[in-house]
């Protein structure tokens, strides 16, 4: 009786396929939630309702609180419980690069509002691109400069993560620690860009279409640059391995894309729609 | 013994299938995980040295480079915007204020200038309403 009892249990304990069943978790359904109240409270606050900017704070504070708690548990499964195998991998990078085409999708809807009032300028704005009164950025200054900064900080971050394959620990946080500070060094100049400019996103369709595209891009930078900054503290901390690194390779293809989207923007909003 | 023939036949069915079904497991072997990390390994370390040099001798020189070109630019564009203004005595000449500029319909959450606002380049809009 007790022998079968003891094999039963330990064949129950042994799992027969190699896929992770996720236990019962609350995080989605909280930070759905969060979300909503996230984005109503943005809704609010930017149209002047009384306590807008309070559930704003609110959403905010649920939905990084919510993410924080989430990913802490999904770092606990892969780093210490071992339930990210093989097929695992495969399925979180397979989920990785879906989501990467759904920020492709959202980048073209606002390249195509700024290619719609672009290519054929409306006569209200003097039927010129850029509208009459428009002192666009000189795109050889510091938007060249932040391109070669970010084309420079993905070299960085494949030094890196090479580095990290390799079983190079010193390369690994180098090149990672390079990375970081260059998305740094390219969101201040953005920023320094930004108040220097001589039009603002209320300047008619010139200023929302170029503080819509480049300020997405800007918030997906400081986005990528928190995500990588995840990744270099767990290589500092020994969670990632020569093998196991899923959340770091999954940063640096949203880097790469971060990358791309900027090239495609200096070439459209700041070349051909700033000469 | 009928017990021992049995587990075996069955360890040996299981060794000659292991490799063929169980292409994630960690035995060594050509075709192997252990065998294919090696390999990963191996030509990381190659590659992670051309990223290096890449990153080194590319990258660096590459910035400071286009450092040196994006002061001058700069300074250019400051010593012009100097020009511009004495000659319109002062201050830089006004923009005509066309419908679509500086739009408002009702004020920013936290007042009538933008988050970015610098009065050297923009309109003051908080002395305009």
């Amino acid at each position: 009786m007790t022998k079968n009892y003891i094999k039963m249990n330990n064949k129950i304990k042994f799992q027969y396929f190699p896929y992770h069943l996720v236990d019962p978790s609350p995080w989605p359904i909280l930070l759905s939630f969060s979300l909503l109240t996230f984005t109503t409270g943005a809704v609010l606050y930017m149209h002047g309702f009384n306590n807008g900017g309070l559930v704003l704070t609110l959403g905010f504070l649920l939905t990084s609180s919510g993410m924080a708690l989430w990913f802490r548990d999904v770092i606990s499964e892969a780093t210490l419980l071992g339930c990210h195998t093989r097929e695992v991998k495969n399925g979180l990078m397979l989920g990785v690069f879906l989501f990467i085409v759904s920020e492709v999708f959202a980048f073209l809807s606002v390249f195509w509002a700024f290619f719609h009032s672009s290519l054929s300028p409306a006569i209200e704005i003097g039927g010129s691109w850029p509208p009459l009164g428009i002192t666009p950025l000189d795109p050889f200054a510091i938007p060249l400069l932040n391109t070669i900064l970010l084309l420079s900080s993905g070299a960085f971050i494949t030094y890196g993560h090479h580095a990290l394959i390799a079983g190079n620990r010193k390369a690994a946080i180098d090149g990672t620690l390079l990375t970081i500070i260059f998305a740094i060094l390219f969101t201040g100049l953005q920023y320094y860009e930004y108040s220097e400019a001589g039009f603002t996103m209320a300047d008619g369709v010139y200023g929302s279409a170029f503080y819509a595209s480049t300020g997405l891009h800007g918030l997906h930078v400081i986005v990528g640059t928190i995500f990588i900054l995840v990744g270099f503290v767990r290589i500092v901390n020994y969670h990632l391995t020569k093998s196991h690194h899923q959340g770091f390779e999954a940063a640096i293809a949203y880097w790469h894309f971060v990358d791309v989207v900027w090239l495609f923007l200096f070439l459209a909003v700041y070349f051909w729609g700033g000469a | 013994m009928s017990f021992l023939a049995r587990n075996v036949l069955r360890s040996t069915l299981r060794a000659t299938r292991a490799t063929k079904s169980r292409a994630y497991s960690a035995a060594q072997g050509s075709g192997s995980f252990a065998a294919e990390q090696a390999a990963i390994e191996h030509h990381a370390a190659g590659t992670t040295d051309l990223w290096r040099k890449i990153s080194f001798y590319g990258c660096f020189p590459a910035v400071a480079v286009c450092v040196a070109w994006v002061y001058n630019a700069e300074a250019e564009h400051a010593a012009h915007e100097e020009h511009r203004k004495a000659e319109n005595g002062g201050h830089l000449p006004e923009v005509p204020a066309f419908e679509y500029m500086n739009r408002r319909v009702k004020p920013f959450p936290w007042g009538m200038n933008t988050l970015f606002y610098n009065p050297h380049t923009n309109k003051d809009m908080e002395a305009e309403a």
